[in-house]
């Protein structure tokens, strides 16, 4: 598989006015993202994540180690024409409405007039602001503002997409339109690299997962091997009454000499919330910016 | 075309952040307060002549001070803000350089405060036009601008030098001091030396232009005498002005006026029967009474000069407006570049003790007598001074609107040398530093 | 008080706060050292410049800790923090001044301190058998200076090895090495020699304690000005509290050319007299040969002062009161 992004042994100690070590944030991590999966990075406070991310942008230079990003470095000014950011927290400019701060973003990307306005009016469209695209950002409630902020990582039709925290602040309709966004990006073959406190979400999205603690990679891989239970086998089987259920549950255990554990398996919260706000409402189902919908085949 | 783009992205957001955020109005307000109240405030000595001076000096020069302060306060701000409140995260990882960011910034910056500074020489231009439909003042101003020929004399350094040679001959050179510390005293004492001139003698200064000037265009005399303790004295006398070619044949012009006044006489040069004149020699005749009148005293560097017609006053507006323009440009560089190291406070206290440093050293070092330097601490402090006068040697354009007042033209040269270094050199080297701070600095280092 | 003694320490650990006491002690210190122009009158020059630092950067450090304290915590949403606790709008408000007054109190102290030693230094004439002349007192000038600047040296180390806060050290170690040195400065004479050496006494300061009042009136104008900025910041950034507060000690200290021959519900009088009239505050010329300025004048004046303080602070409380925070 294509490597799009590479950690080579990074590491970030953060240090005081006199240069002297205060904290080690991230200790030698290696890591290794491929074309067109949804990567996250999970971990507790403190654990390195951020850091990470924007050591991957720029914001931070590592101590130690390597970044390769779509073959260049973190600094090299040209490869940031094909990655979107969404920062934990959109600090946008207050004065700027929607729009203008499309166009701004879009200007800083060299995009011409004609196409930085067709994105952006698609772009309010997905993020259900286009009732509010001339009032200034600086009256928007947090969401909104998020939603802003998911627009201006997406303005580029970015190859590697990085999202810090991105269903932070966002109700259960925008977390769900948001998980759906992200999979119709990798779908279209972008790549995404998220961090999220939110462990349902990441579950639902992301196809490999790292997690961090205290800088040091603990745990990384497919996100259903990293999950599975070996020791645990699951039948799935709809259609019988709770009689026959009984039965089979005690033939079973003669068969395989121990307990057997029978329940009803549950719904999500979020499906049914979803369900009971979405019943009977006229609401269209999420759709994608028509200009991030190109096929892309997967490297 | 995309590097144009970006640039232009960011001048556009920045003139809408100077906008919105209320910063351009309420300076719009101030300067509009400022040059319709002053000009009523100030009234100088009541004269017409002395209102069209303050407006140029007083009114210009206030709302150009309040423009470079708010400048400089804008351009330390726009930086530091954006990095403090990490709204700069989302603009460093776009495609753009530091260099293309602090551009867009900068040229905003300009861009605005050059606005603002030709309104408000268009609101004195207008009140001035205003102000020519009163016949006193048709009377007394004239709304030109002229080139100023001083007298043909050795430089400064050469009278120094030949004055040194002189000192030596006789073996009066000082010990303590070393050749080049004498002979920046003395090429200063040329500089200011006054010439006297008692009842019953006269002084001549010759005057060289480089073209000739045309025969029926008017030549200017202006000149300004001084008193031993610079009381006021009646000036009595004739002054003559002739051409080199004919030294007997000129235009003689009797004064009775007063001294510290800048005494100014017309010649129209038709009266040199159609020569085309490159040389002049003016001569003064003191024709006080010897036991009533003192001597008079002139500074021939400074205080004798011809004034020929250079350009319309409108033009000379203009020129004022560039240079004092490049000072606002050389200011929003030095801002953004002090923005892109420091916090905001920092950045602004750097910048206004720097300011004060500046404005004062050429104070201090004007004043610094002989007998002050040798005090040690004294020489420390002027040492500061020196410095400072030096390094911005440069972005002083020599008063634009005390030459404004006087009707002197302001040089294409002047012009020229401001744009290069204020508007030019000096902030290329304030964006190149500011663009390497920011990419060394850790800007997400919260 | 905890609100105000938060606020007083936050505003000390600011590097503003201590670049601006740094400067305003060296540049008051280093007057008598430039031997321009002594007014024909010693020490003159040394203790206009100091009164006037003292007034000047005080008011740039009010609008500043204001600002910081009040205006930065509201956009931050700290402020909303402390409002759902028990805590009032007008405990807010008053606790921020509070806080304000006191970072003030100290910067002045320290600048006092600056200001009497600097007074003391300063070229006075002399005539002895030995010499005929003006003779500055370098010694203490050297010691103040040099306790200044080994007080930011230690602030420096202390951070370095025990990683205790440098701002607040600074601020706190400059004014205590100023008071030092007048303490210690007592023990010699004006030309640099121990005064025990000289004769029976042995300690005398030669201080111009007549400064006091003056200072005292200073600070009271601080206070107006700390009221001023709080007042404002509850509604304005730092930059517009500055330039208002900066317009205020302009009018203030003119105001004499809008009030005279105004009537009082003129246009005129009533901005006089809304106006904190400085002029009251401004009392170094009184000072001039040997002056003195009665202790009763200054009590008047600390009286018109916090009518003042109370007029700006009802205004800012009942900005502040409808002011949303969310």
């Amino acid at each position: 598989m294509n490597a799009i992004l590479e950690l080579h042994n990074l590491h970030k100690t953060f240090k005081d006015f006199w240069r002297r070590p205060v904290v080690e944030a991230v200790k030698g991590l290696n890591l290794t993202i491929n074309a067109g999966e949804v990567y996250g990075l999970l971990g507790p406070n403190g654990s390195g994540k951020s850091t990470t991310l924007k050591m991957i942008l720029g914001l931070l230079h590592p101590t130690s180690g390597s970044i390769r990003m779509l073959g260049a470095t973190p600094t090299d000014v040209a490869v940031k024409a094909r990655i979107g950011y969404l920062p934990e927290v959109s600090h946008l400019h207050a004065f700027l409405t929607p729009r203008e701060t499309l166009h701004y973003y879009a200007s800083l990307f060299g995009l011409p007039t004609a196409v930085a306005a067709q994105r952006t009016n698609e772009l309010l469209e997905m993020v259900g602001l286009t009732h509010a695209a001339d009032r200034a950002v600086g009256r928007f409630s947090k969401g909104m503002a998020r939603r802003v902020g998911v627009a201006q990582a997406l303005i580029n039709a970015p190859e590697l997409l990085i999202l810090d925290e991105p269903t932070s602040g966002l109700d259960p309709i925008g977390c769900r339109e948001m998980k759906d966004l992200v999979h119709l990006l990798a779908k279209n073959g972008v790549t995404v690299l998220m961090t999220s406190h939110l462990l349902a979400d990441v579950e639902d999205v992301c196809d490999r997962v790292a997690i961090l603690d205290r800088g040091s990679l603990r745990a990384e891989g497919p996100i259903h091997e990293l999950l599975r239970n070996p020791e645990v086998i699951r039948f799935s089987l709809e259609g019988l009454s709770s009689e026959e259920a009984s039965r089979l549950r005690e033939q079973l255990e003669v068969l395989a000499k121990r307990t057997v554990h029978q329940d009803y398996p549950a719904m999500s919260l979020e499906a049914f919330f979803l369900n009971v706000v979405n019943s009977g409402s006229a609401e269209k189902p999420f759709a994608i910016a028509p200009y991030l919908n190109s096929e892309k085949p997967p490297a | 075309m995309r590097t144009l783009r970006q640039i232009f992205g960011v001048t556009l957001v920045t003139l809408r952040a100077l906008v919105r955020t209320k910063t351009v109005p309420a300076l719009t307000l101030l300067l509009l307060l400022c040059v319709t109240l002053l000009p009523r405030l100030i009234t100088g000595d009541g004269t017409p002549a002395g209102a069209f001076k303050i407006l140029l000096t007083y009114t210009l020069g206030f709302a150009f001070g309040v423009l470079c302060l708010v400048t400089l306060i804008a351009a330390c701000g726009l930086f530091a803000a954006e990095i403090d409140s990490t709204r700069i995260h989302l603009t460093v990882v776009k495609p753009l350089t530091t260099f293309q960011l602090w551009l867009g910034k900068w040229l905003a910056l300009v861009l605005l405060a050059v606005t603002l500074l030709a309104g408000v020489y268009a609101l004195v231009y207008v009140q001035i036009t205003l102000s020519m439909r009163q016949p006193a003042w048709q009377e007394q101003v004239t709304l030109v601008s002229r080139h100023v020929v001083h007298p043909t004399l050795p430089s400064p350094q050469e009278e120094a030098r030949r004055v040194y040679d002189e000192m030596k001959r006789h073996s009066a050179l000082p010990t303590n001091r070393t050749e080049r510390q004498i002979l920046g005293t003395l090429a200063a004492r040329a500089h200011d030396r006054y010439d006297v001139i008692n009842p019953g003698e006269s002084l001549k200064w010759p005057f060289t232009f480089a073209q000739p000037l045309a025969t029926n265009s008017i030549v200017t005399v202006r000149i300004r005498f001084d008193t031993e303790y610079s009381t006021r004295s009646k000036v009595v006398g004739g002054c003559r002005l002739a051409t080199t070619a004919q030294p007997n044949e000129g235009v003689e012009v009797e004064l009775n006026d007063l001294t510290q006044n800048e005494i100014e006489f017309d010649v129209d040069l038709r009266a040199f029967n159609g020569i085309a004149p490159t040389g002049f020699e003016l001569a003064f005749q003191h024709r006080g009474d010897p036991d009533k009148s003192s001597g008079l005293m002139v500074r021939p560097r400074q205080d004798v000069v011809l004034l020929t017609t250079a350009t319309s006053f409108e033009a000379n507006l203009v020129r004022a407006l560039i240079v004092q323009g490049s000072i606002l440009a050389l200011l929003a560089a030095f801002g953004l570049m002090l923005g892109a190291c420091f916090s905001l406070p920092v950045a602004l206290f750097a910048a206004l003790i720097l300011l004060v440093v500046v404005q004062i050293g050429d104070v201090v070092v004007e004043i610094t007598s002989d007998e002050d330097k040798e005090l040690v601490s004294n020489r420390i402090g002027l040492w500061v001074s020196e410095g400072a006068t030096t390094l911005t040697a440069h972005a002083d354009a020599g008063a634009p609107l005390a030459a404004l007042a006087h009707g002197e033209v302001i040089g294409t040269e002047r012009i020229a040398q401001s744009l290069f270094w204020n508007g030019g050199l000096t902030p290329l080297l304030f964006a190149l530093v500011s663009a390497w701070i920011l990419r060394r600095r850790e800007l997400a280092n919260d | 008080m905890a609100i105000a003694r938060a606020t007083l320490i936050e505003s000390i650990q600011q590097p503003i706060a201590f670049l601006l006491l740094y400067s305003a002690v060296i540049t008051t210190l280093l007057v008598p050292v430039f031997q321009f122009h002594r007014f024909g009158e010693d020490g003159r020059l040394a203790r206009d410049s100091g009164l006037s630092m003292m007034l000047l950067v005080g008011l740039v450090l009010a609008a500043g800790t204001a600002g910081y304290a009040v205006a930065q915590e509201i956009a931050r949403g700290t402020a909303a923090a402390i409002l759902g606790k028990p805590v009032s709008r007008i405990t807010f408000v008053v606790a921020k001044w509070l806080g304000c007054c006191g970072v003030l109190t100290l910067f002045w102290s320290g600048l006092l301190a600056a200001t009497l030693l600097a007074e003391r230094s300063a070229a006075h004439a002399v005539m002895t058998e030995e010499a005929v002349g003006h003779l500055a007192d370098s010694q203490t000038i050297i010691l103040a200076v040099a306790a200044a600047t080994a007080a930011t040296l230690w602030a420096a180390l202390r951070h370095y090895l025990w990683r205790r806060r440098f701002g607040v050290t600074a601020f706190l170690g400059i004014i205590a090495s100023q008071w030092l040195v007048v303490g210690l400065v007592g023990f010699f004479t004006r030309s640099g020699a121990l005064l025990i050496a000289q004769g029976p006494r042995w300690y005398n300061p030669e201080l111009n304690l007549r400064l006091l009042p003056a200072a005292v009136l200073c600070l009271a104008a601080l206070a107006i000005f700390a009221a001023l900025a709080t007042a404002l910041a509850t509604r304005l950034q730092t930059g517009a509290v500055l330039a208002i507060a900066l317009l205020v000690l302009l009018l203030g200290l003119t105001g004499d050319t809008f009030a005279t021959h105004a009537a009082p519900l003129s246009r005129r009088g009533l901005v006089a007299g809304l106006m904190p009239d400085i002029q009251h505050f401004w009392m170094c010329d009184a000072l001039a040969n040997n002056g003195r300025i009665a202790w009763s004048y200054v009590a008047s004046a600390l009286s018109y002062a916090a009518t003042s303080c109370t007029l700006f602070l009802t205004a800012g409380c009942l900005a502040f009161k409808e002011r949303d925070l969310g």
